[in-house]
Protein backbone atom coordinates (compact mmCIF):
# COMPACT_ATOMS: atom_id res chain seq x y z
CA UNK A 1 0.00 0.00 0.00
CA UNK A 2 2.78 2.28 0.88
CA UNK A 3 5.62 3.95 -1.04
CA UNK A 4 9.23 2.59 -0.16
CA UNK A 5 12.16 5.17 -0.09
CA UNK A 6 13.80 1.73 -1.89
CA UNK A 7 11.06 0.84 -4.40
CA UNK A 8 13.40 -2.15 -5.61
CA UNK A 9 13.64 -3.73 -2.35
CA UNK A 10 11.06 -6.80 -1.17
CA UNK A 11 8.91 -6.25 1.75
CA UNK A 12 10.73 -7.07 5.19
CA UNK A 13 6.98 -6.72 6.66
CA UNK A 14 3.58 -7.40 5.45
CA UNK A 15 0.19 -7.22 6.55
CA UNK A 16 -2.53 -8.59 4.76
CA UNK A 17 -6.06 -7.77 5.87
CA UNK A 18 -4.85 -8.26 9.59
CA UNK A 19 -7.60 -7.69 12.17
CA UNK A 20 -6.62 -8.17 15.86
CA UNK A 21 -8.91 -8.29 18.85
CA UNK A 22 -8.32 -9.04 22.45
CA UNK A 23 -10.44 -11.73 23.61
CA UNK A 24 -13.98 -11.52 23.06
CA UNK A 25 -13.57 -7.84 22.83
CA UNK A 26 -13.89 -5.30 19.68
CA UNK A 27 -11.56 -5.31 16.73
CA UNK A 28 -9.00 -2.85 17.61
CA UNK A 29 -7.06 -3.17 14.20
CA UNK A 30 -9.51 -3.76 11.23
CA UNK A 31 -8.25 -5.15 7.55
CA UNK A 32 -5.23 -3.38 8.15
CA UNK A 33 -2.55 -3.54 5.06
CA UNK A 34 0.98 -2.56 5.25
CA UNK A 35 3.52 -3.66 3.45
CA UNK A 36 7.72 -1.86 5.10
CA UNK A 37 10.62 -2.12 2.98
CA UNK A 38 13.82 -1.50 4.02
CA UNK A 39 15.00 1.92 4.47
CA UNK A 40 11.36 2.66 4.75
CA UNK A 41 10.44 5.55 7.53
CA UNK A 42 7.22 6.49 9.07
CA UNK A 43 5.75 8.14 11.64
CA UNK A 44 1.95 6.63 13.06
CA UNK A 45 -0.14 8.83 14.12
CA UNK A 46 -3.70 8.45 15.91
CA UNK A 47 -5.59 9.32 18.99
CA UNK A 48 -5.50 7.53 22.26
CA UNK A 49 -6.63 4.30 21.88
CA UNK A 50 -6.75 4.03 18.01
CA UNK A 51 -4.66 0.93 18.10
CA UNK A 52 -0.78 2.79 17.74
CA UNK A 53 0.41 0.05 20.46
CA UNK A 54 -1.52 -2.16 19.20
CA UNK A 55 -0.14 -2.30 15.75
CA UNK A 56 3.73 -1.75 16.99
CA UNK A 57 3.43 -4.81 19.22
CA UNK A 58 2.12 -7.06 15.85
CA UNK A 59 5.03 -5.81 14.19
CA UNK A 60 7.39 -6.96 16.88
CA UNK A 61 6.16 -10.00 17.16
CA UNK A 62 4.06 -9.63 21.04
CA UNK A 63 0.71 -10.33 19.35
CA UNK A 64 -0.47 -12.71 16.38
CA UNK A 65 -3.56 -11.16 14.40
CA UNK A 66 -6.93 -12.71 14.97
CA UNK A 67 -7.47 -12.90 11.03
CA UNK A 68 -5.41 -11.81 8.19
CA UNK A 69 -1.57 -12.58 7.45
CA UNK A 70 1.49 -11.16 8.94
CA UNK A 71 4.90 -11.85 7.36
CA UNK A 72 8.00 -10.71 8.92
CA UNK A 73 11.42 -11.19 7.26
CA UNK A 74 9.93 -14.17 4.91
CA UNK A 75 8.39 -15.97 8.08
CA UNK A 76 4.26 -16.26 8.10
CA UNK A 77 3.67 -15.58 11.91
CA UNK A 78 0.78 -17.91 12.47
CA UNK A 79 3.93 -20.61 11.83
CA UNK A 80 6.55 -19.28 13.26
CA UNK A 81 9.00 -21.10 15.92
CA UNK A 82 10.23 -19.77 19.12
CA UNK A 83 13.81 -20.39 17.98
CA UNK A 84 12.74 -18.43 14.83
CA UNK A 85 11.36 -15.59 16.73
CA UNK A 86 14.08 -14.83 18.67
CA UNK A 87 16.43 -14.53 16.31
CA UNK A 88 13.54 -11.87 13.86
CA UNK A 89 13.23 -10.01 17.19
CA UNK A 90 17.15 -9.62 17.03
CA UNK A 91 16.86 -7.49 13.86
CA UNK A 92 13.85 -5.81 15.69
CA UNK A 93 14.89 -2.56 18.02
CA UNK A 94 12.19 -1.32 20.19
CA UNK A 95 11.39 1.73 22.23
CA UNK A 96 8.38 0.17 24.31
CA UNK A 97 6.27 3.29 25.75
CA UNK A 98 6.68 2.24 29.42
CA UNK A 99 10.81 1.41 28.75
CA UNK A 100 10.67 -1.86 29.94
CA UNK A 101 13.97 -1.40 31.13
CA UNK A 102 15.26 -4.04 34.05
CA UNK A 103 15.46 -2.82 37.30
CA UNK A 104 18.12 -4.87 38.91
CA UNK A 105 20.88 -4.35 35.66
CA UNK A 106 22.59 -0.83 35.62
CA UNK A 107 22.14 1.59 32.60
CA UNK A 108 25.91 -0.41 30.84
CA UNK A 109 24.06 -3.88 31.26
CA UNK A 110 20.38 -2.75 30.11
CA UNK A 111 21.76 -1.44 26.76
CA UNK A 112 24.10 -4.00 26.54
CA UNK A 113 21.21 -6.83 27.04
CA UNK A 114 20.63 -7.34 23.57
CA UNK A 115 24.56 -7.65 22.21
CA UNK A 116 25.13 -10.22 24.98
CA UNK A 117 21.65 -12.38 23.86
CA UNK A 118 23.01 -12.31 20.69
CA UNK A 119 26.52 -13.62 21.95
CA UNK A 120 28.44 -10.46 21.16
CA UNK A 121 32.07 -10.55 23.34
CA UNK A 122 32.46 -8.24 26.23
CA UNK A 123 35.30 -6.86 24.64
CA UNK A 124 32.62 -5.60 21.86
CA UNK A 125 30.23 -4.53 24.64
CA UNK A 126 32.76 -2.31 26.00
CA UNK A 127 33.85 -1.32 23.36
CA UNK A 128 30.24 0.09 21.62
CA UNK A 129 27.89 0.71 24.92
CA UNK A 130 29.61 3.15 27.05
CA UNK A 131 30.32 5.29 23.85
CA UNK A 132 26.22 4.52 22.99
CA UNK A 133 25.15 5.60 26.35
CA UNK A 134 27.64 8.60 26.17
CA UNK A 135 25.75 9.54 23.29
CA UNK A 136 22.16 9.93 24.57
CA UNK A 137 24.06 11.91 27.31
CA UNK A 138 24.13 9.49 30.67
CA UNK A 139 27.31 8.66 30.62
CA UNK A 140 27.77 9.40 34.41
CA UNK A 141 24.85 7.20 34.65
CA UNK A 142 26.62 4.41 33.41
CA UNK A 143 26.36 2.15 36.50
CA UNK A 144 22.95 3.42 37.69
CA UNK A 145 20.22 1.40 37.97
CA UNK A 146 16.84 2.45 35.87
CA UNK A 147 14.87 3.58 39.17
CA UNK A 148 17.22 6.14 40.07
CA UNK A 149 16.97 7.93 36.82
CA UNK A 150 13.99 10.28 35.30
CA UNK A 151 11.70 9.19 33.03
CA UNK A 152 13.15 11.45 30.21
CA UNK A 153 16.43 9.65 31.28
CA UNK A 154 14.62 6.04 31.01
CA UNK A 155 13.60 6.75 27.66
CA UNK A 156 16.83 7.36 26.50
CA UNK A 157 18.31 3.84 27.84
CA UNK A 158 15.83 2.45 25.94
CA UNK A 159 16.11 3.66 23.20
CA UNK A 160 20.08 2.90 23.29
CA UNK A 161 19.15 -0.34 24.05
CA UNK A 162 17.27 -0.52 20.66
CA UNK A 163 19.31 0.35 18.45
CA UNK A 164 22.42 -0.88 20.10
CA UNK A 165 22.79 -3.70 17.65
CA UNK A 166 21.87 -1.77 14.45
CA UNK A 167 18.04 -3.26 14.23
CA UNK A 168 17.06 -3.86 10.50
CA UNK A 169 13.43 -2.61 11.82
CA UNK A 170 13.31 0.09 14.71
CA UNK A 171 9.55 0.72 16.41
CA UNK A 172 9.39 3.23 18.30
CA UNK A 173 6.28 3.78 20.85
CA UNK A 174 5.97 7.25 21.80
CA UNK A 175 10.24 7.95 22.16
CA UNK A 176 10.32 11.75 22.63
CA UNK A 177 7.61 12.11 24.96
CA UNK A 178 9.56 12.68 27.73
CA UNK A 179 12.46 14.37 26.61
CA UNK A 180 13.02 18.02 25.85
CA UNK A 181 12.78 19.48 22.13
CA UNK A 182 16.67 19.30 22.21
CA UNK A 183 17.13 15.65 23.05
CA UNK A 184 13.77 15.15 20.95
CA UNK A 185 15.56 16.23 17.70
CA UNK A 186 18.71 14.94 18.84
CA UNK A 187 17.05 11.14 18.94
CA UNK A 188 15.21 11.30 15.85
CA UNK A 189 18.77 12.44 13.68
CA UNK A 190 20.08 8.83 15.41
CA UNK A 191 16.72 7.38 13.99
CA UNK A 192 17.47 9.35 10.30
CA UNK A 193 21.04 8.41 10.98
CA UNK A 194 20.16 4.68 10.80
CA UNK A 195 17.27 4.99 8.52
CA UNK A 196 20.14 6.38 6.42
CA UNK A 197 21.98 2.67 6.99
CA UNK A 198 19.32 1.16 5.57
CA UNK A 199 17.25 0.82 8.65
CA UNK A 200 13.14 0.65 8.58
CA UNK A 201 11.80 3.13 10.74
CA UNK A 202 8.43 3.43 12.31
CA UNK A 203 7.81 5.72 14.79
CA UNK A 204 4.20 6.22 16.97
CA UNK A 205 4.17 9.99 17.76
CA UNK A 206 1.32 12.72 18.86
CA UNK A 207 4.08 15.44 18.64
CA UNK A 208 2.95 17.01 15.17
CA UNK A 209 6.17 19.23 15.14
CA UNK A 210 8.43 16.19 15.01
CA UNK A 211 5.78 14.90 11.87
CA UNK A 212 6.42 18.57 10.23
CA UNK A 213 10.39 19.40 11.05
CA UNK A 214 11.39 15.72 9.10
CA UNK A 215 8.47 15.44 6.48
CA UNK A 216 8.21 11.72 6.36
CA UNK A 217 4.86 9.70 5.20
CA UNK A 218 2.62 9.40 8.00
CA UNK A 219 0.38 6.35 8.54
CA UNK A 220 -2.79 6.89 10.77
CA UNK A 221 -5.14 5.16 12.77
CA UNK A 222 -8.50 5.83 13.51
CA UNK A 223 -11.29 3.73 14.92
CA UNK A 224 -8.92 0.45 13.94
CA UNK A 225 -8.40 1.62 9.88
CA UNK A 226 -5.10 2.44 9.16
CA UNK A 227 -4.60 5.35 6.42
CA UNK A 228 -1.51 7.20 5.33
CA UNK A 229 -1.76 10.54 4.86
CA UNK B 1 28.68 -15.69 29.37
CA UNK B 2 28.74 -15.53 33.40
CA UNK B 3 26.88 -12.83 33.54
CA UNK B 4 23.01 -12.96 34.47
CA UNK B 5 20.15 -10.94 33.39
CA UNK B 6 17.68 -12.69 35.84
CA UNK B 7 16.75 -11.06 38.40
CA UNK B 8 17.68 -13.19 41.09
CA UNK B 9 18.67 -10.87 43.42
CA UNK B 10 14.98 -9.95 44.62
CA UNK B 11 13.88 -13.58 44.45
CA UNK B 12 12.86 -15.92 47.06
CA UNK B 13 14.85 -19.11 45.90
CA UNK B 14 18.02 -17.63 46.78
CA UNK B 15 17.97 -18.59 50.63
CA UNK B 16 14.97 -21.24 50.16
CA UNK B 17 17.27 -23.64 47.60
CA UNK B 18 20.12 -23.91 49.11
CA UNK B 19 18.89 -25.09 52.97
CA UNK B 20 16.16 -27.37 51.32
CA UNK B 21 19.10 -28.70 49.29
CA UNK B 22 21.25 -28.46 52.03
CA UNK B 23 19.25 -30.05 54.44
CA UNK B 24 18.43 -33.17 51.31
CA UNK B 25 21.89 -33.54 50.52
CA UNK B 26 22.47 -34.13 53.96
CA UNK B 27 19.70 -37.22 55.07
CA UNK B 28 21.23 -38.27 51.32
CA UNK B 29 25.01 -38.42 52.89
CA UNK B 30 23.78 -39.83 56.57
CA UNK B 31 21.87 -42.20 55.00
CA UNK B 32 24.43 -43.32 52.54
CA UNK B 33 27.41 -43.37 54.83
CA UNK B 34 25.32 -45.66 56.60
CA UNK B 35 25.08 -47.87 53.89
CA UNK B 36 29.01 -47.70 53.13
CA UNK B 37 29.49 -48.73 56.76
CA UNK B 38 27.36 -51.37 57.02
CA UNK B 39 29.03 -52.79 53.93
CA UNK B 40 32.37 -52.29 55.33
CA UNK B 41 31.30 -53.78 58.18
CA UNK B 42 29.86 -56.59 56.23
CA UNK B 43 33.49 -57.82 53.95
CA UNK B 44 35.08 -57.22 57.39
CA UNK B 45 32.92 -59.48 59.50
CA UNK B 46 32.93 -61.53 56.46
CA UNK B 47 36.65 -62.06 56.23
CA UNK B 48 37.36 -62.88 59.89
CA UNK B 49 34.43 -65.21 59.79
CA UNK B 50 35.24 -67.10 57.09
CA UNK B 51 38.91 -67.99 58.56
CA UNK B 52 37.29 -69.10 61.86
CA UNK B 53 36.60 -73.09 62.69
CA UNK B 54 35.57 -74.35 65.48
CA UNK B 55 35.98 -77.96 66.19
CA UNK B 56 33.70 -79.46 69.72
CA UNK B 57 35.22 -82.36 71.10
CA UNK B 58 32.19 -83.81 73.16
CA UNK B 59 33.59 -85.92 76.36
CA UNK B 60 32.67 -90.08 76.02
CA UNK B 61 30.87 -90.58 79.27
CA UNK B 62 30.30 -94.40 78.70
CA UNK B 63 34.39 -94.41 79.29
CA UNK B 64 36.16 -95.24 82.26
CA UNK B 65 38.43 -92.53 82.66
CA UNK B 66 36.73 -89.03 80.02
CA UNK B 67 38.50 -86.73 81.13
CA UNK B 68 41.79 -88.79 79.98
CA UNK B 69 40.37 -90.11 76.86
CA UNK B 70 39.08 -86.60 76.30
CA UNK B 71 42.98 -84.84 76.75
CA UNK B 72 43.92 -87.55 74.42
CA UNK B 73 41.54 -86.97 72.05
CA UNK B 74 42.48 -83.15 71.84
CA UNK B 75 46.03 -84.49 71.80
CA UNK B 76 45.40 -86.18 68.59
CA UNK B 77 43.28 -83.57 66.94
CA UNK B 78 46.11 -81.03 68.06
CA UNK B 79 48.68 -82.94 66.12
CA UNK B 80 46.72 -83.52 63.00
CA UNK B 81 45.93 -80.01 63.11
CA UNK B 82 49.48 -78.86 63.23
CA UNK B 83 50.57 -81.18 60.10
CA UNK B 84 47.33 -80.34 57.79
CA UNK B 85 48.01 -77.31 55.67
CA UNK B 86 46.01 -74.41 55.35
CA UNK B 87 46.26 -74.52 58.86
CA UNK B 88 47.36 -70.93 60.43
CA UNK B 89 47.10 -71.53 64.08
CA UNK B 90 44.50 -72.82 66.17
CA UNK B 91 43.91 -72.71 70.33
CA UNK B 92 42.06 -74.59 72.43
CA UNK B 93 39.58 -73.37 74.33
CA UNK B 94 40.37 -74.37 78.46
CA UNK B 95 37.75 -76.03 80.67
CA UNK B 96 37.80 -73.07 82.45
CA UNK B 97 37.30 -70.82 79.85
CA UNK B 98 34.07 -72.72 78.95
CA UNK B 99 33.03 -72.54 82.41
CA UNK B 100 32.83 -68.65 81.94
CA UNK B 101 31.54 -68.26 79.18
CA UNK B 102 28.03 -70.73 79.99
CA UNK B 103 28.55 -69.29 83.62
CA UNK B 104 25.59 -66.68 82.65
CA UNK B 105 23.40 -69.18 81.33
CA UNK B 106 23.71 -72.14 83.54
CA UNK B 107 24.74 -70.49 86.96
CA UNK B 108 28.21 -72.21 89.24
CA UNK B 109 26.92 -76.13 87.75
CA UNK B 110 29.40 -75.73 84.35
CA UNK B 111 32.15 -77.52 86.74
CA UNK B 112 30.16 -80.36 87.37
CA UNK B 113 28.72 -80.60 84.20
CA UNK B 114 30.64 -82.91 80.99
CA UNK B 115 31.92 -79.71 79.26
CA UNK B 116 32.79 -80.46 75.60
CA UNK B 117 36.32 -78.63 74.67
CA UNK B 118 36.61 -76.65 72.20
CA UNK B 119 39.50 -75.26 69.82
CA UNK B 120 39.56 -72.57 67.77
CA UNK B 121 41.21 -73.00 64.28
CA UNK B 122 42.42 -70.30 62.42
CA UNK B 123 42.87 -71.45 58.53
CA UNK B 124 45.09 -69.54 56.53
CA UNK B 125 44.51 -67.02 54.26
CA UNK B 126 47.54 -67.83 51.22
CA UNK B 127 47.20 -71.62 51.53
CA UNK B 128 43.94 -73.63 51.00
CA UNK B 129 42.79 -75.48 53.23
CA UNK B 130 41.02 -79.02 52.53
CA UNK B 131 38.22 -78.97 54.92
CA UNK B 132 36.76 -82.74 53.97
CA UNK B 133 39.97 -84.30 54.34
CA UNK B 134 40.77 -82.81 57.51
CA UNK B 135 37.17 -83.72 58.66
CA UNK B 136 37.89 -87.72 57.47
CA UNK B 137 40.99 -87.48 59.15
CA UNK B 138 39.98 -86.39 62.60
CA UNK B 139 36.99 -89.01 62.51
CA UNK B 140 39.11 -91.55 62.02
CA UNK B 141 41.24 -90.40 65.12
CA UNK B 142 38.21 -89.27 67.36
CA UNK B 143 34.67 -89.74 67.79
CA UNK B 144 32.26 -87.70 68.84
CA UNK B 145 32.98 -84.18 67.34
CA UNK B 146 31.59 -81.57 65.95
CA UNK B 147 33.28 -79.68 63.00
CA UNK B 148 31.52 -76.22 62.03
CA UNK B 149 32.26 -73.02 60.05
CA UNK B 150 30.46 -69.84 60.30
CA UNK B 151 29.21 -69.85 56.65
CA UNK B 152 25.60 -70.13 57.30
CA UNK B 153 26.03 -67.34 60.06
CA UNK B 154 27.55 -65.49 57.29
CA UNK B 155 24.97 -65.80 54.74
CA UNK B 156 22.33 -64.79 56.62
CA UNK B 157 24.06 -61.40 58.02
CA UNK B 158 25.15 -60.87 54.68
CA UNK B 159 21.49 -61.12 53.49
CA UNK B 160 20.24 -59.02 56.62
CA UNK B 161 22.77 -56.14 55.51
CA UNK B 162 22.23 -56.33 51.96
CA UNK B 163 18.24 -55.90 52.68
CA UNK B 164 19.12 -53.02 54.81
CA UNK B 165 20.82 -51.47 52.16
CA UNK B 166 18.21 -52.44 49.59
CA UNK B 167 16.18 -49.54 52.06
CA UNK B 168 18.61 -47.46 52.20
CA UNK B 169 18.98 -46.83 48.69
CA UNK B 170 15.63 -46.55 48.07
CA UNK B 171 15.44 -43.96 50.95
CA UNK B 172 17.96 -42.05 49.57
CA UNK B 173 16.22 -42.21 45.87
CA UNK B 174 12.79 -40.79 47.59
CA UNK B 175 14.96 -37.95 49.54
CA UNK B 176 16.81 -36.74 45.70
CA UNK B 177 13.61 -37.38 43.84
CA UNK B 178 12.03 -35.21 46.78
CA UNK B 179 14.96 -32.54 45.89
CA UNK B 180 14.36 -32.53 42.47
CA UNK B 181 10.75 -32.26 42.86
CA UNK B 182 11.07 -29.01 45.19
CA UNK B 183 13.82 -27.46 42.54
CA UNK B 184 10.83 -27.77 40.09
CA UNK B 185 8.54 -26.15 41.94
CA UNK B 186 11.21 -23.53 43.62
CA UNK B 187 12.18 -23.03 39.36
CA UNK B 188 8.09 -22.52 38.79
CA UNK B 189 7.88 -19.94 41.48
CA UNK B 190 11.35 -18.48 40.07
CA UNK B 191 10.14 -18.12 36.96
CA UNK B 192 6.89 -16.72 38.42
CA UNK B 193 8.71 -13.60 39.70
CA UNK B 194 10.85 -12.93 37.10
CA UNK B 195 8.18 -12.94 34.56
CA UNK B 196 8.18 -9.19 33.28
CA UNK B 197 12.01 -9.80 32.97
CA UNK B 198 11.75 -12.80 31.04
CA UNK B 199 8.99 -11.49 28.60
CA UNK B 200 11.30 -8.23 27.84
CA UNK B 201 14.36 -10.51 27.44
CA UNK B 202 12.11 -12.46 24.73
CA UNK B 203 11.40 -8.96 23.59
CA UNK B 204 14.73 -8.30 22.54
CA UNK B 205 15.85 -11.89 20.93
CA UNK B 206 16.35 -13.89 23.88
CA UNK B 207 15.86 -17.92 22.69
CA UNK B 208 14.18 -20.47 25.43
CA UNK B 209 17.51 -21.99 25.34
CA UNK B 210 19.06 -18.78 26.57
CA UNK B 211 17.02 -18.02 29.13
CA UNK B 212 16.76 -21.64 29.98
CA UNK B 213 20.95 -21.46 30.54
CA UNK B 214 20.57 -18.53 32.81
CA UNK B 215 18.19 -19.91 35.11
CA UNK B 216 18.95 -23.80 35.68
CA UNK B 217 22.60 -22.32 35.80
CA UNK B 218 21.65 -20.40 38.70
CA UNK B 219 19.37 -23.02 40.05
CA UNK B 220 22.52 -25.50 39.58
CA UNK B 221 25.02 -23.07 41.19
CA UNK B 222 22.13 -22.73 44.61
CA UNK B 223 21.82 -26.22 44.74
CA UNK B 224 25.96 -26.83 44.99
CA UNK B 225 26.15 -24.23 47.21
CA UNK B 226 23.37 -26.49 49.69
CA UNK B 227 24.86 -29.20 48.38
CA UNK B 228 28.54 -28.30 49.75
CA UNK B 229 26.88 -26.98 53.34
CA UNK B 230 24.73 -30.22 53.89
CA UNK B 231 28.17 -32.44 52.55
CA UNK B 232 29.61 -30.70 55.21
CA UNK B 233 27.37 -31.12 58.20
CA UNK B 234 27.01 -34.32 57.01
CA UNK B 235 31.47 -35.30 57.00
CA UNK B 236 30.89 -33.06 60.15
CA UNK B 237 28.01 -35.71 62.29
CA UNK B 238 29.85 -39.05 60.63
CA UNK B 239 32.96 -37.58 62.62
CA UNK B 240 31.44 -36.99 65.90
CA UNK B 241 29.68 -40.58 64.97
CA UNK B 242 33.27 -42.52 64.64
CA UNK B 243 34.81 -40.31 67.71
CA UNK B 244 31.47 -41.83 69.82
CA UNK B 245 31.56 -44.64 68.27
CA UNK B 246 35.34 -45.80 68.88
CA UNK B 247 33.82 -45.59 72.60
CA UNK B 248 31.65 -48.19 71.72
CA UNK B 249 34.17 -51.09 71.51
CA UNK B 250 32.35 -54.52 72.00
CA UNK B 251 34.55 -57.53 72.09
CA UNK B 252 31.66 -59.93 70.02
CA UNK B 253 31.22 -57.34 67.51
CA UNK B 254 34.68 -55.41 67.53
CA UNK B 255 34.73 -51.47 66.41
CA UNK B 256 32.76 -50.05 63.93
CA UNK B 257 34.82 -48.98 61.04
CA UNK B 258 35.12 -45.34 59.54
CA UNK B 259 37.34 -45.56 56.79
CA UNK B 260 38.42 -42.32 55.14
CA UNK B 261 37.06 -43.01 51.53
CA UNK B 262 33.84 -42.58 53.16
CA UNK B 263 33.74 -38.86 52.68
CA UNK B 264 34.92 -39.25 49.52
CA UNK B 265 32.46 -41.25 48.24
CA UNK B 266 29.37 -39.44 50.20
CA UNK B 267 30.85 -36.24 48.14
CA UNK B 268 28.78 -37.65 44.99
CA UNK B 269 25.73 -36.79 46.42
CA UNK B 270 25.89 -32.87 46.24
CA UNK B 271 26.88 -33.67 42.97
CA UNK B 272 24.46 -35.84 42.32
CA UNK B 273 21.95 -33.38 43.65
CA UNK B 274 23.77 -30.42 41.33
CA UNK B 275 22.59 -32.62 38.39
CA UNK B 276 19.05 -33.31 39.53
CA UNK B 277 19.19 -29.52 39.95
CA UNK B 278 20.04 -28.61 36.36
CA UNK B 279 18.07 -31.16 34.95
CA UNK B 280 14.75 -30.52 36.95
CA UNK B 281 15.26 -27.02 36.29
CA UNK B 282 15.47 -27.14 32.57
CA UNK B 283 12.63 -29.48 32.47
CA UNK B 284 10.47 -27.19 34.11
CA UNK B 285 11.60 -23.58 32.66
CA UNK B 286 11.05 -25.22 28.95
CA UNK B 287 7.66 -26.19 29.83
CA UNK B 288 6.87 -23.24 31.31
CA UNK B 289 8.47 -20.69 28.92
CA UNK B 290 6.68 -22.25 26.02
CA UNK B 291 3.44 -21.26 27.84
CA UNK B 292 4.82 -17.80 28.04
CA UNK B 293 6.07 -17.07 24.33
Amino acid sequence: MQKSNNPNNKPIISLQNVGLRYNAGPEVLKDINLELKAGDFYFLTGASGAGKTTLLKLLHLAHKPTRGKVRIFGHDVDNIKQYDMAHIRRKIGIVFQDYHLLDHLSVLDNVALPLRIAGKSEKYIQAHVPELIEWVGLKSFINTKPKLLSGGQQQRVAIARAVINNPEILIADEPTGNVDDEMAKKLLFLFLELNKMGTTVIIATHSTNLIKQFNFPVLHLQDGYLTKE
Amino acid sequence: MLKTDIAFKTDLNKGFLPFITAFMVFLASITFATALISSNITSEWSSYMANKITIQVLPDMTSQKPQKELDDRIKNITTILKQTPGIKSHYIVSTKETSELLKPWLGDFTTDLPLPRIINVEVSDIIPLNQTALKKEIANYSKNIKFETFDKWIYDFKASISAIQTLLGIIIILILTTTGLTICYATKSGLNINKKVINIMHMVGATNKYITTQFSRQMMKLALLGGSIGYLFSCFTIFVIKISASYLTNETIGQFQFPAYIYLYVLIIPIIAGIIAKISAVLTINKELKKMV
